[in-house]
C-alpha cells in the first residue's frame, strides 16, 4: 500500500497535468517564442506536440503502466534497487524543489512589477505558499477536485480574452510562414519539449486514477487540449501585436488582457491575474506535492505530510534567495533550462524505460 | 507542559469532602432502580415513592377490588403525561364496574394480576415490568402503573395524552407552492406525517435513547433495501456513541454526529418540512428526528443542497437556480470585489463611474474597506436585532435600519452612497439562500474577503477563493464529497444543481449514495401530444404543421 490514499480520475489528472505546464508558460513563452522563431511559433508547437505526445507515451504512460499502482519513485526503486532508487527519487525531489523555487518567484515577480508594485516580494511569496501547503496537506483528492473546477475557468478567460482580442488582430500578421530555418524552429521545438518536461509530474500520479486503463485516455487527452490552448494563444498574441513586438515584451499574454476591451469594460488585467492565481496555486500545489512524495518515498515515510510544511518554509527562503532579480531568472531559464529540464524530465525516466526493458520488468501481467 | 500534579489544600480538601457528603443526601437512590419488584405490594409502592422524592406531580390512587377481602391496587401516573379521560375508561371503570362471576371471585385472591392484565384493563397497550427501571421508564412516557397486590410484576398501561402544538405551517420555510404541513414538536406526529407519504412497509424509524436525563428519542428514518446500510449504520453508530445529559434540540445531536467540526458550513441538513424529508428519504437519504423540536436533520448533505428549496421542485420556474448561485456569489464577494477596485484597480472602473464615485467618496474620512467593514457590521447588528425583538419593535428597527443604512447616512457624510447600494444589494443576496445556516456561514466568509480585498486586492479575493474552495473539498457528509457532483465531476447529475430540469430527466437516484436501487423511475417519460393514428403511421417525428 502506498503513502497515498487518494484517488482521482482521468479527468481530473489531465487537468492537472495541463495546468501544470500551462500555470506559467502561457504568460511568458508566446514571447520567447516569438522571439526565437517569430510568426513561425505555431509550427514549432506542432512539432513539439508530436514529439511530446510520443516521448510522453513512451516514458509516462507505458512505463508507468509496466508498473500497476506504483508511482514513479516506486518503480524506480523496483527497477534500479533500493538505494538506485531512492537517491533517484531524492534528486527527483529536490529537482522539483528548485523548480518550484523559480515558479514562486516567478509569480512573486510578475505580481509585484505588474500589480501592486509598492508590496514587498515576499508577501506574495508567503500568499502562494500558504494555499499550496495548505492544499498539499489536504491531500491529491482534494486539489485535483480544486482544479477540476478552476481550471475550465481559467481556460474559459483565456478563450474570452483572446475572443475579446478578435477584432482588432491582424492575421496577416501571421505570413510569411516558414520565413526561419527549420533548424532553428526545430530549437524552439525542443525548448518548448522542455517545458512540456513538466507533464512527466504525471508519473507520480499516474496509479491514483480509479481506472488505470483510463490512462489510456489521459495519455491524448492531455496533448490535445494542452496543444490547441498554446497554439490559439500564441497565435492569438503573434496577430494582435505581431511578432516583433510580442518577442520584445515579458508578459504578451498579460499585455493583451491590459489592451483588449470588452464593450465599457476595459484593463481587465487586473481579473485575469486573479484568475491566474489559482492557475499558478494549484501549479504550486501539483509540483510541491511530488516533491514531498518522491522525498517520502525515497526516506520511506509513512506520510509525507511531515514534510509538507518544511518544504514550504525551504520554498520561501529559496524562491527569494536563488535569484537576484527576473533577468537573472530569464537568463538561467535561457542558458541552463534544456540540459537542466531535459536531465531530469525526460533523460532519468528515458533511463528507467531502457532498464525496464533490458530487465524484462513487467507487473501489468500482459493487460 | 508539564505541570505535577499540585497536592489538594487542606481547605479546598475539606470543601470537598463536605459537598460530597451534601450530595450524597440528595443523590437520588440509583441503586433501587435495578431491584426486581417484591411480592409485597407496600414495599414496593414505598420504594416507587422514594424513587421519585416529593415530587408535586406524581399522582397515586388507591382502590380495592372486589370488596373489604379484595385485592389491594395502587395505581401511579405522572400527572400532565396522562390523559385522565383514558385512566378513568380504560382502568377504574373495569376494575370498579366489572361484575366479577362466581369462578373469577374464586381464583382471584391468588391470580388478581393476571386477571387484571387478561380480562379487566380495556387499553390496546399494556406492558409489564419487572424492575424499577422499566417501571419508571414507562412511567416518565405516560404510563399509569398498576400495583397488584401479591405480585412481582407490575402493569404499565399506556395512557399518553398531553397538550400539543397542532400540526401548523412552517415558520422558517414559507412556500408559495407546497404543502402547508410542518413538523411539530411531538414524535410520533412527526413519524405519523412521515409515514403518511411514503406508504410502505420498507420505512423504518429506528428508535435509539440519547441523554442520561433526558431521555430523548430520536429516531433513524430510512427506507430498507434502498438507503445505503452503511450509511445507515454509521449514523446509528455516530448516535450511540453519545453520552451526554441532554438532547433539547436536534441541534445539540447536529454537533455531536458532524464530520467536521472546524467549518462554518452545514455538513448536516435541517427542515421543518415532512414533505422534504420524504424527498430525502427517497433519494436514499438518512432522516433524523428528535422528539421535543419540529426540526428534523437529514444526512448526507452537499453543497449545491444549501441553494435549493424544497419548492422548486414543486414549481417549475427553472431559471431560480441560476439566479441563486449568482446571488451567493454576490453575496460572498461584491464588498471585497469593490473595495479591491475602488483602492487597488481604479483602472477597470468605466471613467464616467469612477468619477462619480470619487465625488461620492470625497467626504468619506476612512478607507474604502473600513467603510464596507463598518456598513457590513451594521447591517448585520440591524438583522440580529429584527429577529430576535418583538414584532412591533422589529418595525421600529426597520425604520431606524433605514436611517443608519441609507440617505441619511450618505447625507452625513459617514459612507458614499454606491457602498449603501452595495452592502445593501448584498444583504438582499445573503436573503436569497434557503439554508439559514449556510447564509450565516457565508455572511462570515464575507467579512474575511472584504478584508483580503483591502490587503491585497482582486489577487487577494482570488487566493480567498482559492482557500475557499480548498477547504469545500476536503469536507465530506457522512463520507461523500460536500462538492459533489460539481467536483468529482458527475455531468449527468448536474442538472439538479445549477438548474432543475424536469422530472422526467432525473431517472436516476445520486449515485455516490450507492443506493441499492439506482433507478428512480423508468427512463422516457417525456411527455409527447397525443399522436393519430395516421400520423404514427407515417412516422413519429413528423410535423404537420
Amino acid at each position: 500500500m502506498g503513502i497515498e490514499k487518494g484517488r482521482i480520475s482521468s479527468r481530473q489528472a489531465t487537468y492537472l497535468v495541463v495546468n501544470t505546464i500551462l500555470g506559467t508558460s502561457i504568460l511568458f513563452l508566446p514571447a520567447l517564442m516569438a522571439g526565437e522563431v517569430g510568426q513561425d511559433a505555431w509550427v514549432a508547437i506542432l512539432i513539439a506536440a508530436v514529439l511530446g505526445f510520443l516521448i510522453g507515451s513512451v516514458l509516462v504512460i507505458s512505463l508507468g503502466l509496466r508498473f500497476p499502482g506504483k508511482n514513479f519513485v516506486e518503480y524506480a526503486i523496483e527497477l534500479v534497487g533500493p538505494l538506485g532508487g531512492r537517491i533517484l527519487g531524492f534528486l527527483w525531489g529536490g529537482f522539483y524543489l528548485v523548480v518550484n523555487g523559480i515558479i514562486v518567484r516567478e509569480f512573486g515577480e510578475l505580481l509585484k512589477t505588474e500589480v501592486m508594485p509598492e508590496t514587498p516580494l515576499i508577501v506574495f511569496v508567503v500568499m502562494i505558499l500558504s494555499m499550496a501547503v495548505f492544499g498539499v496537506y489536504l491531500g491529491l483528492e482534494v486539489f485535483a477536485r480544486v482544479n477540476e473546477i478552476v481550471f475550465p475557468l481559467f481556460l474559459g478567460v483565456l478563450l474570452l480574452l483572446l475572443l475579446t482580442g478578435l477584432p482588432e488582430m491582424d492575421f496577416r500578421n501571421l505570413q510569411p510562414v516558414f520565413q526561419h530555418r527549420f533548424p532553428d524552429i526545430m530549437v524552439s521545438a525542443a525548448n518548448l519539449l522542455a517545458f512540456y518536461g513538466e507533464g512527466v509530474v504525471l508519473a507520480m500520479f499516474l496509479p491514483y486514477m480509479r481506472q488505470p486503463e483510463e490512462a489510456k485516455r489521459v495519455q491524448y487527452e492531455i496533448p490535445i487540449i494542452l496543444n490547441f490552448t498554446m497554439l490559439l494563444v500564441i497565435v492569438g498574441v503573434i496577430a494582435y501585436f505581431g511578432a516583433g513586438e510580442a518577442a520584445r515584451m515579458v508578459f504578451p499574454t498579460f499585455e493583451l488582457a491590459k489592451a483588449v476591451r470588452l464593450g465599457f469594460v476595459e484593463r481587465i488585467e487586473s481579473l485575469f491575474v486573479g484568475i491566474w492565481v489559482t492557475s499558478v496555486g494549484v501549479k504550486v500545489m501539483v509540483i510541491s506535492y511530488v516533491t514531498v512524495l518522491a522525498l517520502a518515498h525515497s526516506l520511506s515515510l509513512r506520510d509525507y505530510r511531515p514534510l509538507v510544511f518544511p518544504c514550504g518554509l525551504i520554498l520561501a527562503v529559496l524562491s527569494v534567495l536563488q535569484f537576484a532579480d527576473t533577468n537573472h531568472i530569464r537568463e538561467f531559464l535561457a542558458r541552463y533550462w534544456i540540459p537542466f529540464g531535459f536531465t531530469f524530465q525526460w533523460f532519468i525516466p528515458f533511463l528507467l524505460y531502457l532498464v525496464a526493458l533490458v530487465r524484462k520488468k513487467d507487473q501489468s501481467g500482459g493487460r | 507542559m508539564f505541570r505535577k500534579p499540585c497536592k489538594p489544600s487542606k481547605l479546598s480538601d475539606l470543601k470537598e469532602r463536605k459537598l460530597r457528603k451534601r450530595m450524597e443526601k440528595v443523590q437520588p437512590q440509583t441503586a433501587v432502580l435495578e431491584e426486581p419488584f417484591s411480592a409485597d405490594i407496600e414495599t414496593n409502592v414505598r420504594k416507587f415513592q422514594r424513587i421519585f422524592g416529593n415530587t408535586g406531580d406524581l399522582s397515586r390512587r388507591d382502590f380495592l377490588l372486589e370488596g373489604e377481602q379484595g385485592v389491594e391496587v395502587v395505581l401511579f401516573y405522572i400527572d400532565g403525561l396522562v390523559d385522565k379521560g383514558a385512566i378513568s375508561e380504560v382502568v377504574l371503570k373495569p376494575f370498579l364496574f366489572h361484575n366479577l362471576d362466581e369462578e373469577e371471585k374464586r381464583l382471584l385472591p391468588g391470580n388478581a394480576y393476571q386477571l387484571i392484565k387478561t380480562s379487566l384493563i380495556t387499553s390496546a397497550e399494556v406492558k409489564e415490568a419487572e424492575k424499577f427501571s422499566e417501571l419508571v421508564d414507562l412511567v416518565l412516557v405516560g404510563h399509569v402503573a398498576v400495583f397488584v397486590e401479591g405480585s412481582e410484576k407490575v402493569l404499565a398501561v399506556d395512557v399518553k395524552g398531553w397538550k400539543d402544538r397542532g400540526v401548523e405551517e412552517p415558520e422558517s420555510e414559507a412556500f408559495i407552492r407546497g404543502p402547508r404541513e410542518g413538523f411539530t414538536e411531538t414524535l410520533r406526529t412527526n413519524t405519523a406525517l412521515i409515514r403518511r407519504r411514503i406508504k410502505t412497509p420498507n420505512l423504518e424509524f429506528n428508535t435509539i435513547t440519547v441523554g442520561e436525563y433526558t431521555k430523548t428519542d430520536v429516531c433513524v428514518v430510512y427506507i430498507r433495501g434502498l438507503t445505503n446500510p452503511d450509511i445507515v449504520r454509521e449514523v446509528e453508530s455516530r448516535i450511540r456513541r453519545i453520552k451526554t445529559d441532554g438532547i433539547l434540540e436536534s441541534g445539540y445531536l447536529e454537533d455531536f454526529i458532524e464530520d467536521d467540526y472546524k467549518t462554518p458550513f452545514v455538513l448536516v441538513d435541517r427542515t421543518e418540512r415532512p414533505d422534504k424529508v420524504a424527498a430525502g428519504l427517497l433519494e436514499g437519504k438518512v432522516a433524523i428526528l428528535v422528539d421535543g423540536t419540529p426540526f428534523a436533520l437529514i444526512v448526507p448533505v452537499v453543497f449545491g443542497e444549501i441553494l435549493q428549496s424544497a419548492e422548486d421542485y414543486y414549481e417549475g420556474n427553472d431559471y431560480i437556480r441560476p439566479i441563486r448561485w449568482i446571488a451567493l456569489l454576490v453575496a460572498l464577494f461584491l464588498p471585497s470585489f469593490y473595495v479591491a477596485l475602488t483602492t487597488f484597480h481604479q483602472e477597470m472602473i468605466p471613467p464616467g463611474l469612477a468619477l462619480s464615485m470619487a465625488a461620492g467618496r470625497e467626504g468619506v474620512p476612512v478607507p474604502a474597506a473600513v467603510e464596507a467593514f463598518m456598513m457590513e457590521i451594521t447591517f448585520d447588528f440591524l438583522r440580529e436585532a429584527g429577529i430576535r425583538m418583538p414584532r412591533p419593535v422589529g418595525q421600529a428597527i426597520g425604520i431606524l435600519g433605514a436611517v443608519v443604512i441609507g440617505q441619511a447616512a450618505v447625507a452625513a457624510g459617514v459612507v458614499s452612497p454606491i457602498m449603501v447600494i452595495v452592502v445593501s444589494l448584498t444583504a438582499i443576496c445573503s436573503f436569497l439562500i434557503p439554508n439559514y445556516s449556510a447564509s450565516v456561514a457565508i455572511r462570515f466568509l464575507r467579512y474575511i474577503m472584504l478584508l483580503l480585498g483591502g490587503v491585497l486586492g482582486l489577487v487577494g479575493v482570488f487566493w480567498g477563493m482559492m482557500m475557499l474552495l480548498l477547504h469545500l473539498a476536503s469536507l465530506r457528509s457522512f463520507g461523500i464529497p460536500y462538492l459533489y457532483p460539481v467536483a468529482p465531476m458527475v455531468s449527468r447529475e448536474l442538472r439538479d444543481i445549477f438548474v432543475r430540469t424536469p422530472w422526467w430527466t432525473m431517472d436516476e437516484r445520486p449515485r455516490l449514495l450507492r443506493t441499492s436501487d439506482q433507478r428512480r423511475q423508468a427512463p422516457g417519460q417525456r411527455p409527447r401530444p397525443p399522436q393519430s393514428g395516421r400520423r404514427r403511421k407515417s412516422g413519429e417525428d413528423q410535423d404537420e404543421y
